[in-house]
This record gives C-alpha cells, structure tokens and sequence, in this order.
C-alpha cells in the first residue's frame, strides 16, 4: 500500500513536470488536424475551393469553342453570401478559387478591388509629373463579361453534447451582358461532433 | 480502514489551510461587481467601463480566474454594448459565448469533486439558459450598431439556433424560457433583409398578429424605427447561510452548515418609458420582454437540484469530520495529549470549514430586469434627437435614419 501510494506521487509530480514543460509546435498538418469540431475548417475551405475549380474547368461553358475564342474577363462579387450561424471569411473561399483558376489557365479576372487604388492611380499618372513613356495609358481597362458569386448556408442540429453540422456552398457564374448563369455547382458538406460528458 | 482515517484527518488540514484564507481573501461576487453596477445604475457609463475593465483584470489575476473570466467578460461586454464600445462588447461576449457553448453538457470531475468539498464557486461558471440565448440578439444589436449588416445576420442565425435548441426542442418542459426579445430582433433583422414571411413567422411564434398584418398591407418601403430599451437589472442573488452549527455525536463534536443563493429582484426606479422625437410624444414603449420573471422561474426549476447538492455536499462534509475525529481517537489510545491536541484540531477545523462555505452567486448582473420597444414607421430620413423619460431620468440620443430602411436604436436605463 505505502509502494503504491508513493509510485502514485511519483505519477503525479511527474505528470506534473511535463505540464509545465514548453508546448510544442507542429508544422506542416494535415487537413484532417484543422477540424476540431462542427464549425468552418481549413479542410472544408480548401475540399470547396478544389471541388468548385474543378467543376469550372470540366463545365460544358469553359470547354465550349466561344468560350476559348473570346476568353472573357471574369470579376468576383464583392461577397459570398453567408447565411450560416458563423462568421465565415467569405471573401476567403472566392479568392482561394479564383487563384486556382487564374494560375490553371482557366480564366483571367479583374480585381474589383483594386479599381479605387487604381483609378487614383491613374489620376496621379496623367497629373503632368509622369514621362508620358512610362505612365499607364488611359481608357485600356477591361472589362469584365462573367461574374462569380455565391452562397453558402448551414443547417445546424444541435443538444447538449452533440452537434450535427450541413453545410450547402453553391456558386454561379453568370453573363453581365445577359444575366444568364453559364455554370452552377454546389458542395454539401456534413459533420457530427460528440462531445466527451468529461472535461 | 486505519488508512482511511488518517487521510481523512490529512484531508482537513491542508483543506483548512489551503482553502480558509483563499475564501476569506475572496468576496461575494455581488460585492466584486458591486462598483461597475453603482455606477451602471447611475448611468456613469465611462466609469462602469472602467471598473468593468479592472474587474476583468483582477478575475484574471485571482485565484479564482477559471471559474469566473468567462462571467466576467460578459458583464464587461454588456457594459461596453451600452457604452457603445461595439467592438469590446463582441469581442468578450462572443469570447465567453464560445466557452460556455464548449462546457455545456459536461461534467468537470475535479471541479465537481472539489464543489463537493467546498462550494460551488469552486466550479467554472456555467451559463444559464435564459443567459446562452440572451447573448446572440446583444450582439445582433453591436453588429447592426457598427453598420456589420452581415454579422448581424449570423448573429441573428445564432439567435434563432439557441432558441431551436434551448425552447422548441422540449416546448412543455422549457415554455418558460421563451424569449420575446430574442424573436423581435430576429424578425426585424429579417425584415431589413427583405424576407418579411421569415419575420411574419417570428412575430406569430411572438403573438404579435399586429406585426403579422402590419408586414402583409406594407405597401412601399419606409424608413422605420425600432426602439429597444433595456431598463432595471435582472434579479440578484443573496446568500442564505445556516450555521456552522456543533452536533455531538457518540461523544464527539461535528460541524455542520450549509449556503446556498436564493434570488431576489432588483429594485427599479423606473416607472415609464415615454419617448419623444425631435419634441413631439411618440407614446409609451410597450414592454417585451419580463427577463426578471424568466430568472426567477429557471431559478425554481433549478432548486431541487441545488437543494440535493447541497445535502450531499453537507453530509460528505459531515462525513470527513467523523472519520477525522475517529483517527483521533486512535491516536489517543497510544499518545492521550497528541490526541487531544488533533480531536481539538479536527473540532476547530470542521467549523471552520463549515464557515467559510459560500454561497454560488454568480449570475449575469448586467441583464436587465424588463425591455421594453416602440416601432415608429414612415419617419423621414436624417438626423432625429430621442428622448426617453423614464419617469426617475432622461436619456437623449441623436440617430441617423437611412432612408427606406428599418432602423435600431438601443437605449438602456439600469436605474
């Protein structure tokens, strides 16, 4: 009895020790290691970007003849629309696909956020104090023919302890010129998470 | 058993030692907070920040950190809501809104044994009901109040969750908890996003056919505002002490005692909410929502759980002390003085215990005990003075109405 009680301070102080040592710090993670529990992931931000690009660059739109031959310019809305119960960065998931598509080849965009910074910038260029040779010649902007834009939405189940997540990401690219949508997907994403009646 | 005994006796006296002086040191949380509420009261709302502010920072630097930073973010955020520090507000009350979503439906084994041998301020502050769902339509109200339209609508999404979960889930057993505020600022969010049959349906769940009608003869859009006034404070909670008191049992003295909180109301001054806009009466702001009826009822359903805790927690107490006193008296056997000496020991420990127990009486002061709201439509658009006279003070705010939207204004009047 006294062995075991002094191997259980022993236990103890140790465990004690290794609490109080420095935490550690893992790089390079796995997607998996992002989801903690039924909110927003990395994983599930990156699983929508891959799933939604990858669905742009196999529609029947992109693959069309017109569209290689006239390769319009595409903008994204200014947000995604967030009808879920957290405060997603929106902005985010639009930005993640439009890298994916810029650098794939698939379509070329316009910042739209950048045409304030621009246009000052334009103004300054053509105020007399630039070589005419080197400044940015006025009226040579694109403009874009395709919109992106979105919405994601949740429907969440939740009790004490458990909390069951559905996820619904859909995008669609529509004509400025027509209003017609080109291309539309969505993505569903869902998830269960219990938690320990322990803490 | 010998063993038993003796750790028994070895459990009392560090447990004195430890945990006399930490209770002594450490006021009723009532009175922790009495500074920020004065002044609250007084509608010194710099200074109440201010000793919100310090209130945050000396929990953080107590002994008792884990159980009350979470409470006392939120006190501070609905202090700075009213201050109109919108950013503070969301920062703590979505800060403590996260940890008691993460604790709720768990048990903590060290803090419940540890409530069991002291008190229940030994645990980490849970929210009640009334107070996870109270949380999200506060933060609509910053969010809209910092012109995030789209934080208001997540928050008014969080809103409508907690009242699925905490109401409609379990609607017999959970009435009570019904929240008329919460469903007002989810329907008027609603309607600022154009959606008027979600809001009709929130304003059914709300009995307000008045509204219902209201949405289904609108004919063109106008600029409209909603007055929401939170006035009073949410009932507080006192401590109910009986002893220590000595029993002798087979020749020995044992301590026993017992605290628990019971709830009071807050007295309020106030006895009308008359507003005025730009000088002309736009009549008396109806009351919404009695907040201080729902505590008192979630009090009621929650005492036979607190009256059996405590029952429990009284005997395990008695327990101890008898099993001290019995290592004692086997001690005396074989060294007559030493076991006088511990049996006095043992006796003077148990009262002491049994006196340094604490009443739980933490709860989200800040709350008010009513709210009340006025909707005036077809405003013009612009700047307008309000004024509420609460019969016991004025409040005046200058608002900005946009023109053909439904716009907020808060007031909050804790007098």
């Amino acid at each position: 009895m006294k062995i075991r009680f002094r191997l259980l301070l022993l236990l103890i102080i140790i465990m004690g020790f290794t609490a109080g040592c420095a935490p550690t710090i893992q790089y390079e993670i796995k997607d998996e290691q992002t989801v903690t529990g039924s909110d927003w992931s990395a994983k599930d931000l990156k699983d929508v970007s891959d799933y939604m690009a990858a669905s742009i660059k196999r529609s029947a739109f992109i693959t069309s003849p017109q569209y290689a031959g006239e390769k319009p310019r595409w903008m994204l809305a200014r947000d995604m629309r967030n009808e879920t119960d957290e405060h997603v960065n929106t902005r985010t998931i639009m930005e993640k696909i439009r890298t994916r598509l810029i650098n794939d080849g698939t379509a070329k965009f316009i910042d739209d956020q950048a045409i304030e910074d621009i246009l000052s910038q334009m103004k300054l260029q053509q105020s007399g104090l630039f070589d005419n040779k080197t400044v940015a010649q006025v009226g040579k902007l694109v403009g874009a023919r395709l919109i992106l834009r979105g919405t994601i939405s949740s429907i969440r189940k939740k009790s004490d302890r458990q909390d069951i997540i559905y996820y619904n990401i859909t995008l669609q690219l529509v004509s400025i010129q027509t209003g017609e949508i080109v291309w539309t997907d969505e993505k569903e994403i869902q998830r269960l998470t219990s938690k320990s009646i322990f803490r | 058993m010998k063993t038993i005994k003796l750790r028994a006796l070895f459990l009392l006296f560090p447990l004195l030692c430890g945990y006399a002086p930490v209770c002594l040191a450490v006021g009723l949380y009532t009175e922790e907070a009495g500074p920020f509420i004065t002044e609250l009261r007084n509608d010194n709302l710099g200074a109440a920040l201010a000793y919100a502010d310090s209130f945050v920072g000396r929990t953080l630097s107590s002994g008792s950190e884990k159980q009350n930073k979470y409470l006392a973010l939120l006190e501070r955020g609905k202090v700075a809501l009213v201050a109109g520090k919108y950013e503070q507000c969301i920062a703590d009350m979505q800060e403590a809104e996260r940890r008691f979503l993460t604790i709720e439906g768990t048990i903590s084994l060290t803090e419940g044994f540890g409530s069991l041998l002291t008190d229940d301020t030994a645990q980490e502050y849970e929210a009640e009901m009334h107070e996870k769902i109270m949380i999200s339509p506060y933060l609509v109200l910053a969010y809209i109040a910092r012109g995030d339209f789209a934080g208001a609508i997540v928050e008014r999404n969080r809103t409508i969750s907690k009242i699925n979960q905490y109401i409609e889930a379990s609607p017999e057993e959970r009435g009570y908890l019904e929240n008329p505020f919460a469903r007002l600022v989810s329907a008027v969010i609603y309607e600022m996003e154009n959606k008027p049959d979600d809001a009709k349906i929130e304003y059914k769940k709300m009995q307000r056919e008045d509204e219902v009608v209201r949405l289904e003869n609108r004919k063109a859009a106008s600029t409209d505002l909603i007055i929401l006034i939170d006035t009073g404070l949410a009932p507080h909670k006192y401590q109910m002490k009986w002893g220590p008191l000595p029993i002798i049992v087979n020749e020995t003295t044992i301590h026993l005692g017992f605290a628990y909180a019971a709830y009071e109301p807050t007295i309020s001054a106030v006895t009308q909410t008359n507003v005025e806009i730009d000088g002309n009466a736009a009549g008396g702001a109806r009351l919404l929502y009695d907040l201080e009826s729902t505590i008192l009822a979630q009090y009621e359903k929650n005492k036979p759980a607190l009256m059996s805790k405590l029952i429990t927690r009284m005997t395990a107490k008695a327990a101890t002390q008898v099993s001290a006193h019995a290592a004692a008296d086997r001690v005396a056997k074989d060294n007559p003085l030493v076991g006088f000496i511990l049996k006095s020991l043992v006796t003077v420990a148990g009262a002491v215990w049994m006196a340094v127990e604490k009443a739980d009486l933490r709860s989200w002061l800040t709350l008010p005990g009513k709210i009340h709201y006025l909707r005036v439509n077809d405003l013009t658009a612009g700047e307008h003075i309000i004024k509420i006279d609460y019969g016991c003070g004025v409040q005046e705010k200058t608002i900005n109405l946009e023109k053909d939207k439904t716009n907020i204004a808060y007031f909050s009047f804790a007098k």
